[in-house]
């Protein structure tokens, strides 16, 4: 263990052992990231915030084995989101990052209300004047996640 | 119900109003089979009120709404209280596939009351049958 790893939090240390290596690899010099399209930006951000939520499911899932059975059903749901999305997405798709790995185990209430926020969310976006196949895809999504809410919300 | 060529404006709303005529009749199977007759005959209402308003939409953008069929083929056959569960489940789940399709070429004014419609045949689906789906389609 190095003073580094007493004196900073795990992440922190994690990024900068992280950030060290980028900048060695580069010789110094960061490549600039390629243009991406808001379009594209948002589908990525909704991959991040999915592969949040499914790990924070799993883990709720691992904690509390009553909700294992229909947690797996909206994960495997979320999973075939993501896979349709990352369609639209010209440039690689980052892996989830260590920051998504949750703390604390969520509730179900929590992972509910979030299907909810999804589904708003992703309709928001889908009306935003977007492709018409992407805007397609995330209303079908949106209408998964709502189904998820009340799913998640019937177990409650 | 397929979903008709949606390519703008007019063909979604026209699409819309087809989806509208098509589960207004399905519900009247529906309810003659059902236990639960009020509910599929609210799901109607809940139609009509859409149809009227995508007709209402139709007139002030000069466009000539879609009229309605003598009958529709029904995408499930009805016999009794649960195969009309699932009629009603399809339909909804049909709902949802032409309004996830017209979402962005409707006018801004009206596409967040239609993604609540949206919502609203996601979850009627989910209440009909007690399945979630990843995707839903026509």
């Amino acid at each position: 263990m190095t003073r580094y790893q007493v004196n900073l939090p795990r992440r922190s240390f994690i990024a900068l052992v992280g950030g060290t290596g980028l900048l060695v690899a580069s010789g110094g010099k960061l490549q600039p990231e390629p243009e991406v399209s808001a379009e594209e930006l948002g589908v990525r951000v909704i991959i991040e915030e999915k592969s949040k939520f499914i790990m924070a499911a799993i883990a709720l899932a691992a904690a509390n084995p009553n909700y294992a059975s229909p947690l797996k059903i909206v994960v495997e749901h979320n999973e075939l989101h993501i896979a349709a999305l990352t369609k639209f997405a010209t440039l690689a798709i980052p892996e989830t990052s260590e920051s998504a790995i949750p703390e604390a185990v969520s509730s179900l209430p929590r992972l509910s209300a979030q299907c909810a926020e999804f589904s708003a969310s992703h309709l928001d976006f889908a009306c935003s004047g977007i492709t018409p196949e992407l805007s397609r895809t995330l209303g079908l999504i949106a209408g998964s996640e709502i189904m998820h809410h009340a799913f998640l919300n019937a177990l409650l | 119900m397929k979903i008709q060529s949606v390519v703008d404006t007019e063909s979604a709303i026209q699409d819309l109003i087809s989806s509208c005529h098509g589960a207004i009749y399905a519900y009247g199977m529906i309810a003659a089979h059902v236990t639960q007759v009020e509910r599929a005959l609210d799901a109607m209402a809940r139609y009509r009120i859409k149809r009227d308003e995508l007709i209402a939409l139709c007139v002030d953008l000069g466009i000539t709404p879609v009229p309605a069929r003598m009958a529709y083929e029904l995408s499930t056959p009805v016999r009794d209280d649960a195969t009309a569960k699932v009629l009603a489940s399809v339909i909804e789940e049909s709902a949802c596939a032409h309004w996830a399709a017209a979402l962005s070429y409707l006018p801004k004014n009206v596409a967040a009351s239609e993604s609540k419609f949206l919502q609203s045949c996601a979850l009627s689906s989910f209440k009909w049958s007690g399945i979630v789906k990843a995707f839903s389609s026509a």
